[in-house]
């Protein structure tokens, strides 16, 4: 898709949308920042700092607590996801990656395959780079990635946001709305605009020096003893992580039978990996660490999934209580 | 503004007060998002605080009043159920006098509940027989700082920690208790303030301190003793700070002359060499911030173990300055805020002293009602006179006294011998079983109000669902009660505001606040009043509310049962990270219940392998009061002859171990060390629960 276009401000394309389907854009209560509905009065204010929207859209696609199916004491019910069209609005090109890898995570998973389908994507291009993002230095930013959104907004100072179509049901969501052509240095702006956000992330260089040690098997089992003894097992890094898929089901009574419900669980929980017999394969809270620091940045993982799984949002920096975000834990294994 | 379907409130889970937000499906909470911009928790959470959607969640609650009726409940109107509590309050005061009715509040309500707690004691029930879980957790801190500074708060922030270049953590565990606050000492730590550390357990925070003090069970006077002894011998101490700003500092340094380093390690278990460093360690640094728990006051030394401290840190000036202090770190969301509501026997809100006509007659004015005069009880006190007939109808507020309160044998056989338990409560907790009313209440995330942190802010709790069934706020019950029980209606308040409103009015440290200025000011920390509108993030900067400080000699003495050869082994108790009090809330969550077994004994291999005990197996604990069967988890965080057992499972409850014996003056039990023996039971035998014990013992 090559249609651009120049929007006069976010409201025409976010009222448009609406016309349409529920829109979920960030939103603020004073300090507190989400995502949440738009209301046809809300401010409607994009924040490209991951760190401030602990959750991304993340819970709009998996949610956080879901009931699969009912038994009610002689058949077994589905229950299916919503399905009601909805537009996730102002999503950052990190968090679009994430998306893109929850979109092959899950493609077999009915619940999210179904909200998956039923929204549509507006992502927006970062115009600088943020406190704990290095989005650049893994292929997730800061401009929206080809074919992981269905339409892209490109913002800068003192000039009208331009808009871009990312997919055929971009351009069909779009259709009715009369927009203006965009000039035709529309894309070299573009790509001027990017060029001065990536130049703004700043040199990261623990971040590859981290990856390389940890490839190359030359993180120690002490260190990891030593990182994992401060790791309190609060969940924190894997709830705000956008590429975090790791759920647990329960079974709650429900007349004369039962729902089953899956909840977001964490890699880090002692509980996770333990088997019924006892045994377990991660038995340290410092194996525990190295498995889900393995689980986003390894090469097994990157050879199946053809990138790793963390897309340098830098979330987890803020969320961890005990310094044991991906800077600083990459920076320590850079350091040793 | 926009719609949004997450609501900002402040955490129901200890006392550090960190902010989340509550997603909310239709009229369901469903997930937890930490808040970035928070100003204690910066986007932080502990694993209770992403869990709490799971904990307040309709399934399990009670949905409408219930009845006793033989051994089962059943569902009532609120009309009836009330009218039965008044009758029931009114027999009981009309019977004994209104000595004989009281209420133990709760440290997990709001300011607003409490405040109508006390209210409702006092100027309904006629009674200052109120008081809540403060009792067993930081009634001796409240006791001992007010003789000795004259507050009883923490008297630093927790945004201190990054001030102080030495941290000292005594006597607690914050990592796993106040995780949020324990991620602070660990940044600090990381980024090079040195870290002291005193406990008999190996604590996360020991394995990483430069220096930990293992001291043995008991024997904190003796240890922090012997810290001053070689202050003043070696003249550390800061002289010009005593000079300006203590008294008592002669006796103290005479007392202290007794606990040379042979004797106190001798005492204590801890080599002279390392007292030496600690005590200069303390007195060198430029500024050291020093947190304690309940290892200093769950003891029968309580008060004195908390003077004690304050003595160290008087002697070396370590007060009343950023990165100083020393802090308490309050256990329960709001247990600073039940203890500054006055939900104690001897105090109105803001420490204003029952005893003292003039408060008495303010309050009196204040409320158009005429108030108790004669001395209140303490929960203990209810519970012993209860057992002596002589106290007749008790509320219990969200409380769980059945699995939180020590000897649980006796604490259950006062509950059983009152005529009329009503307890207030989200789920059918150990003591709601006991109840012969139980009324359906909104839990944090279904109504509005303030809780007071350990750092002494005041934060907004918001209302995110509508409480499921006819659940209500606390002080909507007290307030149709207030009108029942004497016709009077000055408790009918339209709101958690007004309450707010009506309780500034009446505590000067709270003069200045509103819940537009808490919301504005991200919390407002007491005193709060025309003096400091904004608040207090220090207190004791230029003098202390008495004046000058006082530091008090006190003597080492050991707890009120030792090992013998009967019941050879220390026991002591602990909390994990993954629940909070009697697990009431923290154990309706899949994942956190999925951590542990339910109930654990923490024992040294050397121990493990006398007994014959393997990791995870069955293991039988006795003290002189009780016996439970529970799973051992064989780990080097405690010393040989030091078992410990957290105390958050009703399967495997500790305090049937606990020993009740008392501190003096604020009778805190000491739960912090008893004696035991233990067997371990067959491989094939699976530890039988408390339930399933008793049912034997009743056969």
């Amino acid at each position: 898709m090559s249609d651009v276009y120049e929007l006069t401000g976010l409201r025409q394309l976010a009222d448009h949308l609406a016309r349409e389907a529920r829109v979920v854009a960030p939103q603020h209560d004073g300090e507190h920042r989400c995502f949440a509905l738009l209301s046809e009065d809300g401010d409607l204010e994009i924040c490209r700092e991951p760190s401030q929207l602990p959750l991304a859209a993340k819970p709009f696609l998996f949610a956080e607590r879901e009931s699969l199916f009912v038994f009610d004491g002689a058949r077994f019910v589905e229950t299916p996801a919503p399905s009601e069209p909805l537009v996730l609005f102002g999503l950052t090109a990190c968090d679009l990656t994430a998306i893109a890898y929850l979109d092959r995570f899950f493609e077999g998973d009915p619940h999210y395959v179904a909200r998956r389908r039923a929204a549509l994507l507006v992502g927006v291009d970062c115009e600088r780079g943020c406190r704990d993002g290095f989005c650049d230095a893994m292929d997730a930013g800061p401009g929206v990635r080809d074919g992981s959104a269905d339409l892209v907004v490109h913002t800068a100072p003192d000039a009208s946001p331009l808009l871009f179509i990312g997919s055929e049901r971009g351009a069909a969501a779009v259709a009715g709305l009369a927009l203006e052509p965009a000039p035709a240095d529309a894309t070299e702006r573009r790509a001027r605009g990017l060029e001065a956000a990536e130049a703004s992330l700043g040199a990261r260089p623990h971040i590859a020096a981290g990856i390389a040690r940890l490839d190359a098997g030359e993180v120690s089992a002490e260190l990891w003893e030593e990182l994992g003894l401060r790791c309190l097992a609060c969940s924190g890094c894997t709830t705000v992580c956008p590429t975090c898929t790791c759920f647990t089901t329960t079974d709650e009574p429900e007349g004369d039978g039962a729902r089953r419900l899956r909840y977001w669980d964490s890699c880090l929980f002692e509980g996770f990996q333990r088997e019924a017999s006892g045994h377990h394969p991660a038995p340290t809270a410092g194996m525990r660490l190295e498995r889900f620091f393995r689980h986003k940045l390894g090469e097994p993982v990157r050879a199946r999934f053809g990138r790793a799984t963390c897309v340098g949002c830098g979330r987890c920096e803020s969320a961890c209580p005990a310094v044991l975000g991906i800077h600083s834990t990459l920076g320590r294994i850079a350091a040793t | 503004m926009g719609t949004l379907c997450s609501v900002a409130t402040t955490c129901p889970f200890c006392g550090v007060g960190c902010g989340m937000a509550l997603r909310t499906e239709g009229t369901r909470v469903v997930g937890i998002e930490p808040l970035p911009r928070h100003r204690i928790s910066c986007g932080q959470l502990c694993a209770k605080g992403y869990a709490a959607a799971q904990g307040i969640d309709p399934r399990d609650r009670v949905l409408r009043p219930l009845l006793r009726q033989g051994g089962d409940f059943c569902e009532t109107s609120w009309d009836d159920a009330l009218e039965r509590v008044s009758e029931a309050l009114r027999d009981a005061v009309a019977e004994l006098g209104p000595a004989a009715a009281g209420v133990i509040s709760c440290a997990r309500a709001t300011n607003e509940d409490n405040y109508a707690a006390q209210k409702f004691a006092r100027a309904v029930l006629q009674t200052n027989n109120v008081d809540h879980c403060a009792r067993i957790c930081h009634s001796p801190s409240v006791a001992g700082l007010r003789q000795t500074l004259g507050s009883g708060a923490m008297t630093n922030s927790i945004d201190d920690i990054e001030r102080a270049d030495l941290i000292v953590i005594c006597g607690c565990d914050p990592t796993e208790n106040h995780s949020v606050l324990g991620g602070r000492v660990m940044a600090a730590k990381l980024r090079g303030a040195r870290l002291l550390v005193i406990d008999p357990r190996k604590t996360r925070l020991a394995r990483m301190a430069d220096l930990h003090l293992q001291l043995a069970p008991g024997t904190n006077i003796a240890l922090l003793n012997g810290l001053l002894h070689i202050i003043f011998a070696r003249g550390w101490q800061n002289r010009e700070f005593l000079e300006a700003r203590v008294d008592g500092v002669e006796a103290v340094a005479e007392k202290v002359r007794d606990y040379d380093p042979a004797r106190v390690e001798a005492i204590t278990g801890v080599p002279a060499t390392d007292l030496e460093r600690a005590a200069r360690m303390y007195t060198e640094a430029e500024a050291a911030l020093l947190c304690y728990g309940m290892g200093i006051t769950q003891h029968t030394t309580g008060t004195n173990n908390v003077m004690a401290v304050s003595n160290l840190v008087l002697a070396a000036g370590q007060i009343g300055r950023p990165g100083t202090g020393i802090n308490p770190l309050r256990g329960q969301n709001n247990v600073q805020g039940a203890c500054d509501m006055g939900a104690l026997p001897n105090v109105y809100p803001g420490y204003q002293p029952v005893a003292d006509a003039a408060v008495r007659a303010k309050f009196a004015s204040a409320w158009g009602r005429e108030v108790a005069s004669a001395p209140g009880l303490t929960s203990l006190g209810m519970q012993k006179a209860a057992r002596d007939s002589a106290f007749r109808a008790m509320i219990i507020m969200g409380e769980d006294p059945v699995v939180t309160d020590p000897d649980q044998n006796q604490v259950e056989a006062a509950l059983r011998a009152l005529d009329t338990l009503v307890v207030f409560e989200l789920t059918l907790t150990e003591t709601a079983k006991l109840a012969d009313v139980v009324l359906p209440v909104a839990s944090f995330a279904e109504k509005d109000g303030t809780f007071t942190n350990c750092e002494r802010r005041v934060q907004r709790v918001r209302a995110a669902v509508p409480p499921p069934g006819e659940a209500r706020p606390d002080w909507w019950i007290l307030g149709k009660l207030a009108r029942r029980v004497a016709g009077y209606e000055g408790m009918a308040y339209d709101g958690a505001e007004a309450i707010f409103d009506e309780l500034t009015s009446l505590t000067p440290s709270y003069s200045a606040m509103s819940y537009p200025r808490i919301e504005q000011r991200g919390g407002l920390q007491w005193p709060c009043d025309a003096e400091h509108p904004d608040g207090t993030p220090y207190l004791h900067a230029g003098r202390f509310p008495i004046g000058r400080a006082r530091m008090v000699p006190l003597e080492h003495q050991g707890p009120a049962e030792r090992p013998d050869s009967e019941y050879p082994l220390w026991l002591t108790t602990q909390r994990l990270h993954y629940h909070y009090g009697c697990g009431s809330m923290t154990r309706k969550s899949p994942l956190l219940e999925r951590e542990t077994p339910p109930g654990l004994l923490f024992i040294h291999p050397d121990d493990a392998a006398t007994h014959g005990l393997v990791q995870g197996g069955g293991v039988r604990v006795c003290s002189r009061r009780g016996v439970v069967e529970t799973r051992a988890l064989i780990s080097d965080q405690v010393p040989p002859g030091l078992v410990s057992m957290p105390y958050h499972f009703k399967e495997a409850p500790s305090n049937q171990l606990t020993n009740d014996a008392q501190d003096p003056l604020t009778k805190m039990p000491e739960l912090k060390a008893c004696a035991v023996r233990i067997e371990a039971l067959p491989a094939e035998v699976a530890p039988r629960t408390r339930a399933e014990l008793a049912q034997e013992a009743a056969r």
